[in-house]
Order: structure tokens, then sequence, then C-alpha cells
């Protein structure tokens, strides 16, 4: 076609398809004239625009993003890569290109994804984080986790991972596709749980949990893809600033406050992704609202806001025969208080491992009791409580009461049965322990609050009023008030009445007994706390003792049955039953009860855990004042390794294993070796809470122990200087219970002998052996070593000390001041 | 051995960020490569006829555009949809943001339209290669979007067709380019033609009617 004719075809176009159909002939004819050919060529043109819609179809969404991604042209696809070929690209985003390869030696063909991993680290230091991590991840075979197979360098260089090749859907579109009802899509996340927990028993926590890193397969096996991946990525000491400069960085959607915060991502901070995925899996939705996209207004409202309850979101999920409204009716209540309590803000009120979580959910669906409910009553009075700082101690155990309480209740009526019920009993129990309480307010004389003669003083009254008032209260409701028992005790043992508190249990304890509904569990509570209660009962009656044994026997005992299997108050039973019987120097009855706490807390806690490494701690115990000090240096490494394994683990668990550790390896002569954890454990420098002060001056004693074992005498006397001001401000329980003051005073001795100092050394020591004789001989080996030092004092008679005091020989319990 | 704890904690800090500055990077990288007022000459050359100057801003602008694309994509905002209207744009801003003549910018845009043509193409071509024998098969994505085998025919059918209208008419194919591969208004494309609203509609249905006829014929 001509230029001349396409530009008089341009002209009369334009013209004849803006005009009606039936317009269009009469136009062409006048406007074409005789032009055969124009005429032609313009209504053919016209005829064609008609049909022309298609031509311009939308551009493909995935087209645009995949194509102006992937424009440069792959030259991985077909490549080999050790024993495998690359095959195909499945995927890739900001972590790094994703490829299907499979292995072919003939035999069997196996399918792996590649995945090559892009970041900010330079090679040589992931190269390095690889081959650290390698066999650990490695080592993570479970049904739903995918396996990393291998991991290496290209030949640029460029690192990659070889995982599992795991064809399936994102967990959030199976259950849609799929149509889960809540309990499948319950049970399929408790699956998730298992790998979780799995892989934190192996040390390795995921810190990037979430739905596009869990992938269900046809046959409903969930798995999870980048176990560690986070970790072997993370940057390193990376300013500030470059997290914050604007555009670009990660939604943090999935991150916990923690993470958000920059703090170390911990077992603790998978359960709280979890929490999430939880969240979205039985809503579709997330638990916060956001007003803006950017990361940094994110990580705010992640910060700030607490999250909806799930049942008070729009439903978005499909599952089969269920409306929105059916569903939010399922999750109402238990299901609730499950997903907050995993996505608290506050690590430490969360659920403590995965296992928790899971248990509780599995509760949840064989119709039992949640423990997330009885925590949501505790946790807000906790919130309460932060929130009105300023309001008296008594206040705050009023109201801790008030709301423990209630808790209790509905948590206590949730067991009775079908859910009509239920929600009858509730609001009756409600009511009445409302009714309660209230009265038991107005009756303890509303000065309290103004003039108390000390605000402890005015609590114990507080719970008085509330304990006369309960004795002659809910008669009828024998359920309740053996909760409110249960509370007051508590609160009584909390602040050192521990004769009120056996009052309080043992009372619950008869209620749950003649109770109807059967509730082990709870009968078991009831004498657990009891036993523990008379043990400290101040007397030193052996009554009281007996008293303990029997009910931590019962205890044990009853849950030893194979019905009562993973109760967890059986292996707490154990471990309180063999302090108790260390206490009273029945070294090996203590050894064999700790010996079969270990495994129970092992199976629940999986590796490391602050209650395993409790039960070294102890057997080291048993151990050092049995003599067997090769034995006792083996079990508190043990413990020390768990404390610092464990991430729920306080500084006090860290003072104290140190501690332990620290004075074996100084009686065995490992100065050197003790010297540096203890230096190490100092450096940290925290300013220390209260109840780890007294841990810290006992860490100080053996500093100072050191240190006058090398003739530094100085060095000691400033030492010990140091732990006294520690203290200072301290009083009660706890430092008679640990005898620190004694402790300091029998290094004080020693530092003093080296000075040469007898007469000032014999009148510490003496005051230190009457003051451990205050504090009911608990501490024998600090007598002993009382007794040892006086006995090396020049002039000493055998008089002076202790009955058969003097040993030719510190060992066992002259060379350890341990517990 | 507490030293190990203190090595985690430092370990453990903004490892959620990482991706930022993987994204963060790449938005460096494109800065390097070019400067807006090497791109700006590059402009002012092409329009005085320099074809060498045109052949280094080709492959500038294809490689900003994928550049972009991925650092759009590496957020992974959730519902987030790309157009390619939002890349050209960008692209703009990056490369000659110092730049303001209303001549640059249409070149500009004539340019990465061209370029945004030949990256959808590349790409349709290079899977049609792969695909060649299978039946109709699905192409899956991160995004969860699905582009199907005959999207990536039709493609390469238009683009064909458009090769072909060229040589009858340039400005048509311009237009279809501005407008249906780089998203642009008919405004802003009747702007970057320096032609009237009008006559970018007419040269649109035209295009589309000779494109269809040639495509079905």
């Amino acid at each position: 076609m001509n230029q001349e004719l396409w530009h008089r075809v341009r002209g009369v176009f334009g013209e004849a398809y803006r005009l009606p159909a039936d317009d269009r002939t009469a136009y062409l004819d006048k406007a074409c004239g005789g032009d055969g050919e124009l005429r032609s060529e313009v209504a053919s043109l016209l005829a064609a625009l008609e049909k022309a819609d298609g031509v311009f179809q939308p551009l493909p969404q995935g087209l645009i993003s995949t194509a102006t991604r992937g424009a440069s042209p792959d030259t991985r696809i077909g490549s080999p890569l050790g024993s495998y070929r690359i095959v195909r690209k499945i995927g890739s985003g900001g972590m790094g290109e994703v490829y299907e390869a499979v292995r072919d030696d003939g035999k069997f063909q196996r399918r792996v994804a590649v995945k090559f991993v892009r970041s900010a680290l330079s090679r040589g230091e992931m190269i390095r984080r690889f081959e650290a991590e390698r066999s650990l991840l490695a080592s993570l075979q479970h049904t739903n986790i995918a396996q990393l197979v291998d991991a290496g360098t290209d030949d640029d260089a460029m690192p990659y991972l070889i995982m599992e090749f795991v064809d399936g859907k994102r967990i959030d579109e199976y259950c849609d596709e799929h149509q889960l009802s809540i309990t499948e899509r319950l049970r399929l996340f408790q699956a998730v749980c298992s790998a979780v927990r799995f892989a934190h028993q192996h040390l390795v926590v995921h810190r990037d949990i979430k739905p596009g890193n869990i992938l269900v397969a046809a046959d409903g096996t969930p798995k999870l893809l980048d176990f560690g991946i986070a970790k072997l990525l993370s940057e390193d000491g990376t300013p500030d600033e470059r997290t914050r400069t604007g555009l670009g960085f990660l939604t943090p959607d999935y991150a916990s406050p923690e993470q958000l915060r920059g703090e170390p991502a911990t077992t603790v901070s998978d359960v709280y992704a979890l929490g999430m995925l939880l969240y979205k899996l039985l809503t579709g939705q997330k638990p916060y609202e956001f007003h803006s996209a950017l990361p940094f207004d994110m990580s705010r409202t992640i910060l700030d806001t607490e999250p909806t309850r799930p049942s008070d979101k729009p439903i978005a999920i499909a599952a089969a025969g269920s409306s929105a409204d059916r569903i939010r009716r399922t999750l109402n209540g238990d299901i609730d208080a499950i997903a907050l309590m995993a996505l608290r803000k506050e690590p430490e009120r969360r659920y403590q491992s995965v296992q928790d979580l899971s248990d509780d959910i599995g509760r949840y669906l064989s119709h039992r009791p949640v423990a997330a409910r009885k925590g949501e009553a505790r946790y807000r009075a906790g919130k309460f409580i932060r929130r009105n700082r300023t309001a008296s101690i008594a206040a705050v155990i009023v109201t801790l009461a008030l709301i423990g309480g209630i808790g209790g209740v509905l948590w206590q009526a949730k067991r009775a049965g079908n859910e009509r019920d239920i929600a009858r009993l509730e609001e009756k129990k409600a009511k009445r322990i409302n009714e309660f309480l209230q009265q038991m307010i107005a009756e303890s004389d509303v000065n309290w609050y103004n003039h108390g003669t000390g605000p402890e003083a005015t609590a114990v009254d507080i719970l008085n009023a509330a304990s006369d008032r309960l004795e002659s209260d809910l008669q009828d409701e024998p359920a309740v008030k053996a909760e409110l028992h249960m509370t007051i005790g508590n609160t009584y043992l909390a602040l050192g009445r521990a004769e009120k508190a056996v009052h309080h249990f043992a009372a619950s304890l008869l209620l749950r007994r003649q109770s109807s509904a059967a509730d082990n569990h709870a009968l078991m509570e009831s004498e657990y706390y009891l036993a523990g209660a008379y043990l400290h009962l101040s007397s030193s009656d052996t009554s009281v003792m007996d008293s303990a044994e029997r009910y931590y026997k019962g205890v044990i005992d009853n849950l030893s049955r194979p019905t009562e299997r993973g109760d967890i108050y059986l292996p707490y039973a154990y471990q309180d039953y063999a302090g108790m019987l260390f206490r009273m120097g029945r070294l090996a009855e203590a050894e064999s009860a700790i010996v079969r706490a270990l495994p129970l807390f092992l199976e629940r806690y999986g590796e490391a855990h602050v209650a395993t490494a409790g039960c070294y701690g102890d057997l080291g115990h048993i151990a050092e004042l049995s003599g067997d000090s090769v034995q006792a240096e083996r079990c508190y490494r043990r413990a020390f390794d768990d404390v610092m394994k464990f991430a729920g683990r306080s500084e006090e668990n860290v003072l104290e294993s140190v501690e332990s550790l620290a004075r074996c390896l100084i009686n065995r002569g490992g100065l050197d070796e003790a010297d540096s954890l203890i230096k190490e454990c100092l450096a940290t420098g925290t300013p220390p809470a209260p109840t780890e002060r007294v841990h810290l001056a006992r860490l100080l004693c053996c500093k100072a122990r050191i240190q006058t074992l090398r003739g530094d005498l100085r060095g000691a006397d400033q030492t010990l200087a140091h732990a006294k001001a520690g203290l200072e401000g301290l009083s009660g329980g706890e430092i008679e219970r640990m005898s620190v003051r004694e402790l300091i005073a029998v290094e004080e001795g020693r530092m003093l002998i080296g000075r040469g100092a007898y007469s000032e050394a014999r009148r510490v020591l003496l005051k230190a052996r009457s003051g451990v004789k205050e504090n009911q001989d608990r501490y024998d080996h600090i007598s002993t070593s009382c007794d040892v030092l006086l006995a090396s004092l020049p002039g000493t008679g055998p008089g002076d000390v202790r009955g058969s005091g003097r040993r030719s020989t510190p060992a066992p319990g002259g060379a350890g001041e341990s517990r | 051995m507490l030293s190990t704890v203190n090595a985690t904690c430092i370990r453990g800090r903004f490892l959620i960020f990482w991706p930022f500055f993987v994204s963060l990077s790449i938005i460096n990288l494109s800065r390097e490569g070019s400067t807006p007022g090497e791109v700006t000459q590059l402009l002012v050359d092409v329009r005085a006829g320099d074809q060498s100057a045109l052949n280094k801003l080709l492959p500038l602008v294809y490689d900003e555009l994928r550049k972009i694309a991925s650092s759009y994509l590496s957020q992974e905002r959730s519902g987030h949809t790309i157009q390619t209207s939002d890349l050209v744009h960008e692209a703009y801003l990056r490369l000659a943001e110092a730049d303001v003549s209303w001549q640059n910018r249409a070149h500009f845009f004539g340019i990465a339209a061209r370029s945004m043509r030949q990256i959808l193409v590349d790409y349709a071509r290079r899977r049609n290669a792969e695909k060649r024998g299978g039946g109709m098969t699905r192409v899956s994505l991160s995004e969860s979007v699905l582009v199907l085998d005959e999207d990536f025919s039709r493609l390469l059918m238009l683009d064909d067709a458009l090769r072909r209208l060229e040589q009858v008419d340039a400005r048509l194919c311009k237009v279809v380019e501005l407008r249906y591969f780089s998203g642009l208004t008919v405004g802003e494309t009747a702007e970057v033609l320096s032609v009237s609203s009008r006559t970018v509609e007419n040269d649109w249905n035209l295009a589309k009617a000779w494109l269809f006829r040639t495509m079905s014929s």
C-alpha cells in the first residue's frame, strides 16, 4: 500500500469509526467518492475493529513480573551442579533463586531443590557459616521438615543449598483449596509444631516461619522449608541506619516483637511466628490492622498494639460447610486464648515451648480445658499491675486474687461438661465469685489503701480478710472455692506466710477430694503445692517433713500410673522431693528421685531446658557431698551447658550454674578455668535484679576464694566488700535460704587467716557458724567449712569446733561451699 | 562459654531485615551504572540522530526496567501488582531525574516503551521455545498468577504483526508500544508523540483493527 493511500485510509477511518454503525456506509460513500480501493480498505478495517477486542487483552500480571525479572536468559538451566543437573527454575525472591534439579545415577532419580543464596554477606563469610551449620541442619531428619541434602559453592563461588524437593502447595492455600475445617486445620498445624519442636530439640531455631515456608504435599503432609537458613544469612553487627533507610525492606509481618527490636531470635520467637501462622490459617487474616505498608509503621503497629481476637476478625477462609459466623463461634474462647497467648509481646509470657502450644491445641481438640484460658486471666492481671505501678502492693494483690480467681473459675467450669451447661455454669460461677470478692473488699477496711502499717502488712490484712470470708462462703460451689483456696494459698506463700499457705492448700485438697467431678490434675496440683508449703514452714519438727514426704509420695504414686502419663507435676514432684531428701541428708534417695525426674523433663522439654539443668545441678550437689568431685564436675558442666543452650534462661540460671561449676573447679584445683568462667560471667555487666544479686554475691565469694588462694588478699577483700554492697537493701527469704551472708563470712575468714589476723578470723567464722544454725543448718557444708577453717587457726583445741568437725582432709564438705 | 552467648545476641540482630540489604544493593547498582546527566546527554544525542547513542541507551533502560521490577518484587508485598506503567515511570525518574525537558522525556518514554515490548516478547519467545511440544501447560509463579501458553503465543503473534505495521505506519506502532506495553494513558501518549489526544485515539483504533486483520488472516 502506498503512503498516499494509507494517509487517506487513516483520515477516513478516523472519522468513520466514531460514527454509529448505521451512518458509516453513507459517510464512506461521501468520503471515498469513487475510490474503490480506499473504500474497501476502510470498510475492511472497520469490520475488523468490530471484532478486534482480543488484540489488546490486558497483559497477564504474571507475565509482566516474571518477564521483567528474569529477562536475561537463565544460563543455569540445563547446567550441571555437582552430581545434579538443574532442570528448571521454581521460584525466586529476596533470598535468591530456587531451581529444581535431578540426580540420575542410573538406579534411581532424585529430585531436589537447589537454592542459590543471595545475601549482603561476603561469600567467604557465607561459606564459613555454611560449613559451621551444615552438619547441624543436615541432622534435622523429620517427616515434616524438608531436609538439607547438601551445600556447596558453584563455579562462580556462589553458595547454594540442596534441599529435599517438596511438591506441594503453600499451607494457607492448601487449607482453602481443600476447604479444611477448623479441626483439620488445627491438626495440620500440630504437625507443623512437631517439626519445629523437633528442630528446637536439635538446637535449631527457624526464625522465619511463615505460610510461604510451609508446603503441603498432595497426601496432606506439611513440610517446613528453610530451617536455620535465616540464621545463616543474618547480618552481623550491621549499623542501625541501614534498617531504617526507607523503602525496600522485608515486610515484618511474621517477625516477633523481639526480632523487630533487634534482639536475638529464640525458640520462643518461633512460638510467636507459629501463633501468626495459626491466626492466618484460622481467620485468613493477620492479627494487626496496618495503616501503612511501610515496614517501620508496621513494626510500630506490631510493637504497640494488641492483636485482635481471632473471633473478632472478618473470617476470610474457606471451610466446607461452615459459614463465617459459625467459624467465629468456634474460634471464640479457647482458640482466641491460645492464639493470643502465642502472640504475646513479652517472650516470657508466651507458651514457653512449641510443645506447650501444641499440647494446648491438643487439649482443645479433646475438649479438655486449655491452659491459655487460665493464663489469660493472670496475664490480664499482670497487664493491669504494670499499668498501675503506683498502686500499693495491697491493691495489686487484691486485684490479682480477683482476676486470678475468676480466671480459675472459668477455667474450672470448662471441665464440667457440654457447652451449654458450661455457659450457664460459667455465668453463675463468675457471678458468685464476683460477689465474694466485692464483699471481701468492702469488708476489709478501706483505709488499707492509705493508712496501712506498711505495704506488706496491709496486703496480709486483706488476704486475711479474704481467707476468713472464704471459710464461710461459697459452700455451694466447692470447685470455685477450691480454686480460690489455691490462689490465696499461693499469695500467702509468696508473702512468706507458709503456715497460712498450708492451711489453704489443704482446704483446697480436701474440697477437690470430695468433688464428684474427677479431675486428677487439679487434685494433684493441690497436693503438690501442699507438700511444697510444708517445706517452707520454719518449724524443724520432723512431723512437718513427714507430711511433706507423704504428700510428695502421694503425688508421685498417683501420677506414675500409666493413665496419668505426661502430667507435668510428676517430674516436678520428683525434683522437689529430691530437694527435701537432700536437705535431710538422704542423698541416695534424692539421687534416685532426680534420676526419675530427668527423663520426664527430657521427654517434655527436649534436650536443654532449665528444668533438666536443675536436675544435673542437683546430681552435681549430691555427687559433691558424696565426695565424688569428678562426677560433680561432670554434672555441673552439663547443667551449665544446658542453661546456656536454653533460650529462655534467666540471668539467675546462668549465675547459679556458673557458681556451682566454678566452685567445683576450685575444689579440684582448676583455678584458671574457674577464674575465666567467673570473669566472663561478670563481664556481661547488666544491673542485676534483686534475686540475681543474691546469686551474684555467691559468685563473688568464689572469686574472692580464688583471689585468696592466689595470695591476692587485697583483691579478695575488695571482692567481698563488693558482694556485701550488692546485698544492701535486700531482706528476707532468699538471702537466708541461700546462706549468703554466712558464705561471705567464710571467705572473709579465709582471707583473714591468709593475712594472719587470726582473732578477727575466729570472730567472723564463729558468727557465720551460728548464723548457719539459725538458718536451720540447711547448708551443712558452710558450717563444715567454718569448722575446718577454725580448726586450722593456731591454738585452737578440738573443743572449739563443733562435734568432731576437725578433719584432716577438707574434702568433701570442707572443700565444697556447695549447697 | 559466656562469650558464645554474646555472639549469639549480636548474630541475632536485624536478621529479619536482611532482604532489605539485598534490594538496596540492587538499587545502588543501578545508580552506579549510569547517571542522570549521562542519560540526558544520550537522549539529546538520540534526538540529534546519533544511532550509537540509542544503542547505548537501550540496554541501560532495559536493565533499569528489570532492576526496578525485581526491587518491586523482592518487597513481596501481598496483593501488590506490578504494572508496566509503574516500571516505565520509575525508570524515567531514576535514569533521567535531573532532566525535565519534555522533548527528552518524550524520547525516553519512546525508548522505554520499546524496551518494555522487547522484554516481554523476549521472555515469551523463550518460554514458548521451552514449552514447544507440550500441551497447554501453565506456568505457576510465586505470586500465584498464571500465565498460559496461549498468552505467550498471542504476544508473539502481536509482535510479528507490529513489525509489519511499523513498515506501514511507524507512529501507529509507537502508539501501541506506549499504550499497550508501557501502559501510558491517551493523554500521556499524546504528549510523548506531540499529537492531539484525538489523533492518539484514532491511531489506537486503527492499529487495533489493522493488527486484528493481519493476525487473523
